[in-house]
């Protein structure tokens, strides 16, 4: 059975093809002014230096995205992965995948991008001393463990790795590479469009620290410059070799604090392009006002969940926590909080992703204070001793205030006075995740999840296998475990989404997160764009810019 | 007065090194792992977290870290931020910015405060006077941010005489409207506080004695009584220079300028002390300057007030 996976690469330089014949486009330069076309997009300052192993946050994510291409790429419009820099991803058993680069691709040095530029920078990222954010990306690989090994202790220094390479990734020749994986995993390819697996060139080995404020990619755009908390600026390369080419000269993404400066700057023509609108803009459709049919609605692959910490006292009964769901009156809060902007969650992943099913949650989700009641009566009957509030922490630095709050009196309502829920505010989302991390919090905790890539298992398995990275309520369910594996080793694409389905549904008995909204993101953008497609990433796909 | 002021100088180094101090040791008490939140929704690889704890010295007992920290800063080696972009940089670049918008303040408030005030004084209960009564209190009980937004929407997206943000130059033709918007709280209060001093001095002793020695009206307002009306205005001016390289924070916000205070801000909310404490210590300087200067004035202004 051999798995060709079409992927693409990640936000930018999505749907370009099909858009552009819709709209007339021929693509190959702008035939507007003469001048230099730059479009300008509101961001911030990245978080760590440019370096794709070592970026897992949206501003220098934006930048990446457009200066790397990678072995896939999604599709701007239905998230479905296309082969990209990589001919073709071909698998006889799930485990072992001949990886074949396409020839022609160059860096935005002139170097040449080869299986070479892929296996090393799969392995430095890998590497345990390199301290990489995105390291976790290669753990299926085979050796990772080896060269990333985890002390014991988690106090305790790491051990020193044994080897400097993975002994999964094998070179065949300059465009063919093997990747040996530590167990079947038939979706690993469609990993491969996360900024985590870009190609580096040789440039970058020699000094890391010195690439990481001036990054040479194999994207449709190169760097410019970096004015830090000012401005970060991307040229076209005119040597692209991808079909999707940077359609503008260049992309600057102006950072801003007060994202209401950012509103008032594309109102007045000063800024092209601005993702994610502010509640102010959203609050009563104000934006539709203001910017005509100047903008996309889009949903995101971004949802939010109250994660439940299943092994505390109190919160052991899976009656409980679904009572605690069905109390939660998801259309109310998702109107009166959000206007109608958001959507009420009925599962556990974002419709855009492949695989997602609606209404995964059932009746579990649905809101009905009678059966909520019935539920903890249930419960209580047989022994059940509730918390003496429900406890619902939240980090308030971001807008989680009001749709916390908002749950917080759905429950109250609904139990009226059988039960309390109190929200409990955490001042900053590091003292939050450092709460979390350990274990600090008992009750309901604020998560939310962005996906990775689109496709339901990224949903799931981060999240509730047991043991998982993100598993925060620490979750474990056999039968889960099971299918998440046996979904990973089926290479039929539609059977394995069937198991993950199975899975979801198993998370609609237990209740270990409750889904509260999904994600839908606003871009405006200015008079002067004539082009602008929003990826389900919910960024503009760069490359297809038009000016 | 040179001993003075070097011995005022002098001082300020106990100062900076108490006050450095403080907020290493207030930053390093702010509870919550800098690189904790860094990592989305999922725990930071305790790699990385040992990695960045090493490199900033984070597990080192708090007295080590400052040691370290001002050993480097005496050379002027600044370190990086968390961020890992030189701090220097970062202060060398938003300095001016800040610096521009402060002295543009400075001005709008001396020149339309003091000038209007002391009118207001010398023509008491006047219509002007009333009106510039009415308008002090209308500046003084508007939130700041609310004139920044309006001057924000009314002249940038409505009018469209300015931009709604300042670009990166941050020219000071930019600044002009930034600036006065900051201006308006102190510009109300030195306008109440010249008219007062003005209407004060008007009666006193040695105005009674100019006007009756037949100087002409404009030699004893112009001489005695501003002269001795600006002392206190100086004093809050000098305090305001101070209050205006830290306090300028929301405005800066809101026209996107990149300014201290936003820097300062941003890097208290990341928990990032490297750049938290290199700042504070500039505002401390600025302060220590922005007095002496103010005390040396007074003796230019009032001649009986002598240093030594």
């Amino acid at each position: 059975m051999s798995m060709r996976a079409t992927r693409f690469r990640t936000a930018f330089a999505v749907a370009a093809a099909a858009v552009m014949a819709v709209s007339g486009c021929s693509g190959g330069g702008d035939d507007g002014d003469a001048g230099q076309t730059t479009v300008t997009v509101d961001g911030g300052q990245p978080e760590n230096p440019l370096v794709p192993a070592d970026t897992n946050e949206v501003f220098g994510g934006d930048v990446l995205d457009t200066l790397f291409s990678g072995l896939v790429r999604y599709d701007p419009e239905t998230a479905d992965p296309e082969n990209y820099v990589a001919d073709s991803i071909e698998t006889e058993d799930n485990q072992t995948f001949t990886i074949t680069v396409k020839e022609g691709w160059t860096f935005h040095d002139g170097t040449e991008v080869t299986a070479e530029s892929f296996v090393d920078a799969w392995n430095w990222g890998a590497y345990g001393p390199n301290a990489n954010l995105n390291a976790y990306w290669f753990e299926q690989i085979e050796g990772y463990d080896e060269v990333h090994p985890e002390a014991e202790d988690p106090e305790a220094d790491p051990p020193e790795p044994e080897a400097e390479e993975m002994s999964g990734l094998e070179v065949i020749d300059d465009y063919t590479f093997e990747v040996t994986l530590n167990d079947p995993y038939a979706q690993f390819p469609m990993r491969l469009g996360y900024t985590a697996f870009a190609p580096l060139p040789e440039v970058f080995f020699e000094d890391p620290e010195a690439f990481g404020r001036d990054p040479v990619g194999n994207g449709p755009f190169r760097f410019g410059s970096w004015t830090d908390n000012q401005e970060i600026t991307v040229e076209a390369y005119d040597d692209f070799a991808g079909s999707h080419a940077a359609q503008v000269d260049a992309v600057t993404w102006r950072m801003y604090d007060d994202r209401e400066a950012a509103y008032a700057d594309l109102l007045a023509g000063n800024l092209d392009v601005m993702t994610r609108l502010t509640p102010a803009a959203m609050a009563n459709e104000v934006y539709k006002d203001d910017l005509g049919d100047r903008y996309i609605e889009q949903e995101a692959g971004l949802m939010f969940t109250l994660t439940v910490t299943g092994n505390e006292p109190g919160y052991d009964d899976a009656r409980f926590r679904r009572a605690l769901s069905m109390a939660i009156d998801r259309e109310a809060i998702v109107d009166e909080i959000f206007e109608g902007t958001q959507l009420a969650s009925n599962g556990w992943a974002p419709g855009v992703v492949i695989g997602a099913q609606d209404g995964a949650c059932g009746e579990a989700c649905e809101h009905s204070p009678d059966q909520a009641n019935d539920l903890l009566q249930e419960a209580l009957d047989d022994g059940f001793e509730p918390p003496e509030e429900v406890e619902i922490w939240f980090n308030d630095d971001a807008d989680h205030r009001e749709w916390v709050t908002a749950v917080v009196n759905s429950i109250n309502q609904t139990f009226d006075g059988e039960l309390e829920a109190v929200a409990k505010p955490v001042p900053t989302f590091s003292e939050f995740r450092s709460g979390i991390n350990g274990d600090q919090y008992s009750g309901l905790l604020r998560t939310g999840w962005q996906m990775d890539y689109p496709h339901l298992e990224n949903f799931l398995s981060p999240l509730y296998e047991t043991g998982a990275s993100s598993n925060d309520g620490d979750y474990s369910n056999e039968e889960f475990d099971r299918l998440m594996a046996e979904g990973r080793q089926e290479s039929d694409r539609d059977a394995a989404v069937e198991k993950y389905r199975e899975a979801e549904r198993i998370l609609a008995e237990d209740m270990p997160a409750v889904p509260i909204y999904t994600a839908r993101t606003i871009t405006g953008y200015s008079e002067d764009m004539s082009n602008v497609e929003v990826t389900p990433f919910g960024v503009p796909a760069f490359a297809n810019l038009e000016k | 007065m040179g001993r003075y002021a070097l011995r005022r100088l002098l001082q300020s180094v106990p100062v900076v090194v108490g006050t450095t101090l403080l907020i290493y040791w207030m930053m390093w008490a702010l509870p919550g792992d800098p690189f904790a939140g860094r990592c989305g929704e999922r725990a930071c690889p305790q790699d990385y977290i040992d990695a960045m704890n090493a490199q900033f010295m984070l597990d080192e007992p708090l007295l080590v870290q400052y040691g370290a920290y001002m050993a480097n800063l005496v050379q002027f080696d600044f370190g990086l931020t968390y961020n890992m972009v030189p701090v220097a940089t970062l202060i060398g670049q938003t300095f001016p910015v800040t610096l521009r918008l402060a002295l543009i303040a400075l001005a709008v408030e001396a020149g339309i405060g003091i000038v209007v005030g002391v009118i207001a004084g010398l023509r008491r209960n006047s219509y002007f006077d009333t009106l510039v009564f009415a308008s002090t209190l209308v500046a003084l009980s508007v939130p700041i941010f609310v004139i920044a937004r309006f001057a924000q929407w009314g002249l940038g997206v409505n009018l469209g005489w300015i931009t709604p943000t300042v670009s990166n130059e941050a020219t000071w033709a930019e600044l002009i409207v930034p600036g006065a918007v900051i201006a308006t709280t102190t510009t109300a209060v030195l306008a109440r506080l010249a008219r007062t001093t003005v209407a004060e001095n008007l009666s006193a002793d040695y105005v009674r004695t100019a006007v009756a020695k037949g100087l002409p009206r404009s030699r004893v307002i112009g001489v005695h009584v501003l002269r001795n009306s600006l002392i206190p205005l100086v004093t809050l001016l000098g305090l305001d220079l101070g209050t205006l390289m830290v306090g300028a924070v929301v405005t800066e916000g809101i026209f996107n300028i990149d300014g201290l205070g936003g820097l300062v801000y941003n890097h208290i909310l990341r928990l990032d002390s490297t750049v938290v404490v290199p700042a504070a210590t500039l505002f401390v300087l600025i302060y220590i300057f922005a007095n002496l200067l103010v005390d040396l004035l007074y003796g230019v202004l009032d001649p009986r007030i002598r240093y030594e």
